[in-house]
């Protein structure tokens, strides 16, 4: 909803300026072809700003890497999400597998990142605490 | 100096403690770069299932640290964790490859030897 009242205010701002670059065209030159010179330049205004628009879609389009938060994604601590995520980037950006393969790995990898924390959560029963050395 | 690092306390080491030691020694790493740099060439691939219980148990024994890294698009906004070897880790490790350069260099003992003929 805000987008959309923002792409309004936009246009209206470019028939503005379309509107006054007419009209100061027609003053300085004093004749009717000025005005559609500046039409002509206002014109081109807008197709500027739809080009760099469509420039900016394209780069925000970028594949999503982040990982699902399943239950055991939101069990795990940042660190491995992090580190998970950082794979999912890989296989999709840098590797470009398909979906459902980065799916099905992104699960197993998940099943074996939540048996080491399992072992982990177990492990720190009999570890020394921290030591700094 | 050299009497505080002989009082450092030594801890056993597995393999995989050894080759995360060596790896992280004079740098800090996330658990993915450590990852790729220990299985390039590994006869059998390591994973995540064993990468993160060995930091975590290197971790308690105080051979290693970590501090929180910055969040970026990849990650997917989640912070990574930066380790790094302390003195203690570098001090164990020296005494292992200690260990191992001497025990090449010790002389094989035959059956002669053994029975003293």
């Amino acid at each position: 909803m805000a987008r959309k009242t923002d792409h309004k205010g936009n246009l209206t701002q470019v028939l503005l300026l379309e509107l006054l670059l007419s009209l100061w065209v027609f003053i300085v030159s004093g004749t009717l072809s000025g005005m559609w010179l500046g039409t002509l330049l206002g014109i081109m205004v807008v197709l500027e700003l739809m080009r760099r628009k469509s420039w900016t879609k394209q780069r925000i389009k970028v594949p999503s890497t982040r990982i699902k938060t399943t239950l055991l994604a939101r069990i795990l601590p940042e660190d491995y999400r992090a580190d998970l995520n950082s794979l999912r980037h890989r296989w999709i950006v840098k590797q470009k597998l398909p979906k459902w393969l980065v799916n099905i790995r992104t699960y197993l990898f998940l099943l074996v990142v939540f048996k080491g924390w399992l072992q982990i959560k177990c492990e720190n029963i009999f570890l020394p605490n921290n030591r700094r050395s | 100096m050299s009497d505080n690092r002989n009082k450092l306390k030594l801890f056993k080491l597995s393999s995989l403690d050894e080759d995360l030691l060596t790896v992280l020694i004079g740098r800090e790493m996330y658990g993915l770069e450590m990852l790729d740099k220990l299985n390039l060439g590994r006869p059998i691939e390591l994973g995540f299932g064993s990468l993160y219980p060995a930091l975590n148990r290197l971790h308690k024994k105080g051979l290693i640290t970590w501090r929180w890294g910055d969040e970026t698009e990849e990650t997917g906004g989640a912070r990574r964790k930066y380790y790094r070897v302390t003195a203690l880790g570098e001090h164990n490790l020296q005494a292992v490859q200690v260990y191992r350069y001497k025990l090449g260099l010790r002389p094989t003992l035959g059956f002669n030897n053994l029975v003293g003929g």
